[in-house]
């Protein structure tokens, strides 16, 4: 792992790197909130932001994208999408790049999502590193996910004094790290100031259920039949909010766009949508298999908490705190969680 | 991470199915005989079923209907429900669909060999089983004896009536049907589908059982089985979600923490009573 020191000033000759390779994404305002949008002028970018409202990996995982295009007339052929040209994401939060991890894991392992891969492939991640929970909401110091430990291409680490560590975590990140002249490799006196002001900011990230993923997990799988789901989902609009502004939810649905001229090709398409919209279980317009607010979401937490914990062996929710940030109902996982662990638990 | 993959057509991307047949059943529903490229096989297992597909109305999934054969087409029935499905009701023969598939895993057909076999279909669950009766009866002497109880709403709901009528006629065929309300010149009996139990001598320990048919069918299905001594792990059920991918991708078949699309949509009742949404 190689590492090295930066100043403040040099993040935008670090910007110019990525970009002569990368079409680079990062954190902007946007009125009262922040998204990633292509960085044109290096004075929009905000990298000490809270968090975005739609997570980083919705550039890997459009809200709806084409997954090929077609002719009407002649249905036997079809046009693949053009390779998506390579972007990079810069100032990817470290819960947000843990839920890229597990995108990863769900789209590239076999069958592989083609539209996933494409745009995935080549990318170029550059984490950083907070200094404190963003949100009321935050579960990161529970879910483990307040320091970057892999998937990054590079890291930055804010330090004191308008400085920042750089460290790679590909060769890629290493390449890109060698092409910029002003970075000073990282002294051990360096490292030393790095893991005491790293120790300091650890203590700000605390764990708020004490409970590990195992037992949470068995906590919640215990839960099935506690009265809990249906009063916590009872204010629930059934909106989806919280399905669009995870950062590991990835369920879809496929639509067709028709061309509105002959000889123009249609796009059949597919779109976000969530598991707490009240059709999403629908079959055939009639039977629904989850028609209670409850039921759904019961699932959703499950999915995170249960069934993604079997298939990867870790969970599904990376602690980021949007689902309750931007519920309008105001259903809060940490209410959740904090009935499950045992302290106010509603019985049946 | 720099290479792109590109999967092998009709897993992710449709191939072309041209009608080569088209039965109509009932007033809502229509058998179609679809043949894909070059003569290519399926090679599918009874309880299977494959996304279908129309240009401007997305996909669906269909069950196969027809059972596993070396000939080069397959049969669908499908129901006029939806967008998708009625305009595939107006489609003729030498038209064209998307196919995809097959998915999924569909009855243990190895493993029910040398047992007695007990179908029971409630409504539209027959098309799916029938690709299973099929290849049972395409392979008499392989199986023990076979009996089919079916179900219907109406006497006009019934579908495959030539074939019904052919169990009916056949010896080797324990068959019996039953519909929900009386009708016309039915002189049949009346009755759910589980009033077909009455009186009938079956042996659950050397028995397989395969059900198909609309949820609220198998709960009651279940208690007379179960109260009978059939096995759980010889019990297989299909069940109906709603699948748009067929890769285990999009979530929208969840059971729990089953993707129906790849782990079912046929599962024996030993491992489908333990999942907690499934019934």
């Amino acid at each position: 792992m190689r590492e090295w020191v930066l100043s403040g000033d040099d993040l935008e000759g670090l910007i110019d790197s990525i970009s002569a390779e990368w079409d680079l994404y990062a954190p902007q305002r946007k009125g009262r909130l922040f998204e990633f949008r292509r960085l044109r002028d290096f004075e929009d970018l905000c990298i000490e932001y809270p968090l975005t409202m739609i997570p980083p990996s919705s550039l890997f995982a459009p809200g709806s994208e084409v997954l090929y295009h077609f002719d009407p007339d002649r249905p036997a052929e079809i046009e693949s999408v053009d390779p998506a040209r390579p972007i990079a994401l810069f100032g990817v939060h470290p819960c947000d790049l843990a839920g890229i991890a597990i995108l990863d894991e769900l789209h590239l392992s076999p069958p592989i999502d083609r539209c996933y891969a494409n745009r995935r492939s080549g990318s170029f991640l550059v984490a950083v590193e907070c200094a404190a929970p963003c949100v009321e909401e935050s579960l990161c110091a529970d879910k483990e996910t307040y320091r970057a430990r892999r998937t990054f291409d590079l890291l930055l680490i804010p330090s004191s004094g308008d400085r920042w560590f750089l460290r790679s975590g590909s060769e890629a990140g290493d390449d890109v790290a060698r092409s910029c002249r002003f970075l000073r490799p990282a002294t051990y006196e360096d490292r030393c100031r790095g893991d005491e002001e790293s120790a300091a900011r650890n203590a700000r990230f605390k764990a708020r259920f004490g409970l590990d993923a195992p037992t949470l997990s068995a906590r919640v799988e215990a839960s099935w039949d506690d009265l809990l789901w249906s009063a916590q989902s009872r204010l629930c609009l059934s909106c989806g909010a919280c399905n669009a502004v995870c950062p590991t939810c990835h369920c879809y649905a496929v639509d067709d766009v028709l061309p509105v001229k002959r000889g123009e090709s249609g796009e059949r398409r597919r779109r976000r949508t969530g598991c707490q919209l009240a059709d999403f279980a629908v079959v055939a317009g009639v039977e629904n298999f989850r028609g209670e607010k409850a039921f759904r979401l019961r699932h959703r937490i499950f999915k995170k908490e249960v069934y993604l914990v079997e298939r990867l062996g870790r969970s599904g929710c990376v602690g980021c705190g949007r689902c309750g940030h931007f519920c309008p109902a105001g259903i809060r996982l940490v209410e959740i969680f904090r009935q499950i662990s045992g302290e106010e638990k509603v019985d049946a | 991470m720099r290479e792109l993959v590109r999967p092998a057509a009709r897993i992710d991307v449709p191939v072309e199915g041209k009608i080569i047949g088209i039965r109509r059943l009932t007033a809502r529903e229509k058998v179609f005989r679809i043949e894909l490229p070059g003569g290519a096989r399926l090679a599918h297992q009874p309880g299977q079923f494959v996304m279908v597909g129309l240009y401007g109305s997305g996909e669906a999934p269909i069950s196969i209907t027809s059972p596993p054969s070396p000939g080069e087409s397959f049969e669908l029935c499908v129901r006029a429900a939806g967008a998708l499905t009625h305009r595939l009701h107006s489609m003729e023969e030498g038209d064209v669909v998307g196919i995809r598939g097959p998915f999924g895993r569909g009855f243990p057909v190895r493993e029910m060999e040398g047992y007695d076999m007990l179908f029971v279909a409630g409504g539209l669950g027959l098309a799916p089983l029938r690709s299973l009766i099929r290849y049972v009866l395409e392979r008499r002497d392989r199986f023990g004896s076979v009996t089919i109880l079916y179900g219907a709403r109406t006497p006009a709901d019934r579908l495959f009536l030539d074939e019904l009528a052919q169990w009916e006629g056949d010896r080797s065929i324990d068959f019996r049907q039953s519909i929900d309300v009386g009708e016309g010149d039915w002189t049949g009996r009346v009755g759910v589908i589980t009033t077909l139990f009455r009186g009938m001598e079956l042996k659950p320990a050397r028995t397989m059982v395969a059900v198909c048919g609309p949820p609220v069918m198998y709960r009651f299905v279940l208690i007379e089985l179960l109260a009978r001594g059939f096995l759980e792990s010889r019990i297989y059920l299909s069940f109906e979600r709603r699948m748009c991918c067929g890769l285990g991708k999009c979530g929208r078949c969840q059971i729990n923490g089953e993707f129906v699309c790849r782990s079912g949509p046929v599962y024996s009742y030993l491992h489908a009573g333990r999942l907690r949404e499934a019934l």
